[in-house]
């Protein structure tokens, strides 16, 4: 007893102790909610979504206390990708009221990530998420005819966004507005076609500019809204006509036909990065470790990156269109965090430090009442559970895809056979999926709307 | 020990406070929830619009030169709001309050109107032909009530404003002449707390 008191005073003794008690209790990492995401996550990206739909739908399926927005966020997509738009569109909803309540935050809440992890914050999700989040149900709506419905996701949008830009304003975080966002609306206001759906559509086109010039630097506008622009421009004789003629000289801005269809392929292709912990081990005195976690995006490889729509008439002539980059869902996650990098980090030194502070100071009382046994007992506890608390938030809504690509085909109103061909970084063609016959009316604008998972 | 038990029972209170609870409310109590459109909101300005189009001087116009009540259909009412708002819910309440006012004959809207139909033709198959419903003996509608709701929101931190105009509009389905314009604008302020322990 004696020699075992001794080899807890002895510090290569307690490290001993306390990295191999560490180590168990880092192996036993909750079940059941925190396993779940990543269980449905990987099913979508092997292609097996029907499986990844029962595990998500089950009655007991959740991802723990504080994460019911993600829960449906992942679910909305798992729906959406099954098929089931309108189940999807609840769910979407069920998330979007409840990060309305998570407006108002628990001080209590609060207080615990700051002695424990920010894992015991509910999950709100990062602005460009929210603005997702009425893309997706907007994509739900089409889905299911249901333009109006989609049309109001847009205006939700229109109200959104300087909302969202107000809440980041000179805080930390950096709020990306979303161009594709901006020109789905516009895309949605131009297939209502009314004469005040067409004006805001516009102007939905002219913003979208602008954050893509925000966004790239200048370097890179997809042709499809360059073309728009100047669509729309010709038909209001808007003043800078000539200023996108100048600048986008090889878009035509072909005028739309009285007697032709449009097609728009909206497709989501690849994965969005996922969040990994990477952790710095911090040694205190006597020979206890602390540490730093903090999140860091992982890409994940996929091999569609583009795909072509192709329209075949009665008489074999085909009409297609490649997709073209519109929403790059991968870099709008990066920028976030690097924008919360300062934050994070501080947090994640200031966390740790803090806890070992008040473990120290109680460690000196304890020593006082009980004597200096108990006074490293103690310390060696609290050491280990300032360690294994010491945890990342790496919670995202990890079934989003890496991009969403766009493509629009003008055809004359007829049946027609549609192929859509999935083309990988080279070019070369990996599949061919065969989307049926499609019977356009004049004037009809129709929405394909595809995930590929490859 | 006696403090432990006095805790307990406290603590037992309080638990039995957080059981879930279910209130029944008079339909026409007014519950606002969350700021959003809700059935109030429809039914007020269902009954005040339709008050207001049966107020309005087409109606005796229309009784002079004719000599009897005008038949109306409700048509679309289109959602130009940022809500999901289940219109329906909305055409159903007009449609009520037009039937209830009494001065105006209501025809069955172009949805309900195929299953009439349906079960017409099927009469004249299968019914005893003293009981069937004859054919091409539905009542026309002299005037068709159309309309959108549209929605303005202002919203900063933690707080928002938010304007719903209901417009409707009477139109005479033979001339296309807009014989009444109505509107209504419910105003809702919602605010959220920061911060709640």
């Amino acid at each position: 007893m004696r020699h075992f008191c001794f080899s807890i005073r002895n510090a290569l003794g307690r490290s001993l102790i306390f990295i191999f008690t560490g180590l168990v209790l880092s192996s036993c990492a909750s079940v059941g909610g925190a396993r779940l995401q990543p269980e449905i996550n990987g099913l979508i990206a092997a292609g097996h979504v029907q499986a990844a739909a029962d595990k998500i739908i089950a009655p007991s399926a959740d991802y723990g206390t504080g994460n019911y927005v993600l829960y449906h966020l992942d679910r909305a997509i798992v729906l959406q990708l099954t098929g089931d738009f309108s189940a999807s569109a609840a769910s979407l909803e069920k998330a979007k009221a409840r990060y309305d309540e998570l407006y108002t935050h628990s001080v209590t809440n609060e207080a615990s990530t700051w002695v424990v992890n920010d894992n015991m914050s509910p999950y709100r999700p990062a602005a460009y998420e929210r603005v997702l989040m009425n893309v997706f149900q907007a994509f739900n709506y089409l889905q299911m005819n249901a333009l109006n419905d989609a049309l109001v996701e847009a205006r939700d949008l229109d109200a959104k966004f300087p909302v969202i830009t107000d809440a980041y304003a000179g805080d930390r975080h950096v709020f990306e507005d979303n161009g594709f966002a901006r020109l789905l609306c516009g895309i949605l206001y131009e297939a209502s076609g009314t004469a005040a759906d067409l004006n805001d559509a516009l102007i939905a086109y002219q913003q979208a500019l602008t954050v893509y010039d925000a966004y790239y630097g200048g370097t890179y506008v997809p042709p499809i809204l360059q073309d728009s622009l100047i669509r729309l421009a010709q038909k209001f004789n808007d003043p800078e006509l000539k200023q996108y003629r100048a600048r986008f000289p090889d878009a035509r801005g072909d005028r739309d036909r009285p007697d032709a269809a449009r097609v728009y392929l909206l497709e989501s292709v690849g994965f969005s990065p996922v969040k990994v912990s990477r952790m710095i081990p911090v040694p205190v005195d006597d020979g206890l470790v602390t540490k730093m976690a903090f999140p860091e995006f992982v890409h994940r490889t996929y091999n569609v990156h583009f795909s072509r729509i192709l329209l075949e008439d009665a008489q074999g002539h085909t009409t297609g269109a490649d997709t073209q980059l519109a929403d790059d869902i991968e870099g709008l996650a990066r920028k976030d965090l690097e924008a919360r990098k300062a934050f994070v980090l501080a947090k994640a030194i200031a966390r740790p430090a803090l806890k070992y502070l008040v473990e120290r100071n109680q460690k000196e009382s304890i020593e006082k009442k009980h004597g200096p046994l108990a006074g490293e007992l103690f310390g060696l506890f609290s050491s280990l559970y300032n360690f294994y608390t010491e945890q990342a938030d790496v919670r995202s809504w990890q079934a989003l895809p890496a991009q969403v690509r766009v493509a629009r085909v003008q055809v004359p109103a007829g049946i027609y056979h549609v192929r859509r061909e999935d083309l990988n970084a080279a070019g070369a063609v990996i599949s061919v999926q065969d989307e049926g016959q499609l019977q356009l009316r004049p004037g009809q604008t129709y929405f394909l709307i595809r995930r590929s998972l490859q | 020990m006696k403090k432990t038990i006095i805790v307990l029972c406290f603590f037992a209170l309080g638990l039995a406070g957080c059981a879930t609870e279910v209130i029944r409310k008079d339909t026409a109590e007014v519950v606002d929830l969350s700021g959003r459109w809700n059935d109030t909101d429809a039914r007020m300005v269902a009954e005040e619009m339709v008050k207001g189009c049966t107020d309005g001087r087409w109606i005796a116009q229309f009784n002079k030169d004719k000599g009897r009540d005008p038949v109306v259909i409700v048509g679309t009412v289109v959602n130009r709001s940022h809500e999901h708002i289940n219109a329906r819910v909305f055409v159903e309440d007009l449609e009520m309050a037009l039937v209830n006012s009494g001065k105006v004959k209501f025809v069955a809207d172009k949805g309900a109107r195929t299953e009439v139909r349906e079960e017409r033709a099927d009469q004249q198959e299968n019914a005893a032909a003293a009981t069937r419903a004859r054919l091409v003996q539905e009542t026309g509608a002299d005037y068709m009530l159309q309309g959108s709701i549209n929605s303005v929101k202002d919203e900063t931190r933690g707080q928002y404003v938010i304007m719903f105009q209901a417009n409707l509009e009477l139109v005479d389905l033979t001339t296309n002449e807009k014989v009444w314009i109505g509107q209504k604008k419910i105003k809702k302020v919602v605010k959220r707390p920061k911060y709640s322990m």
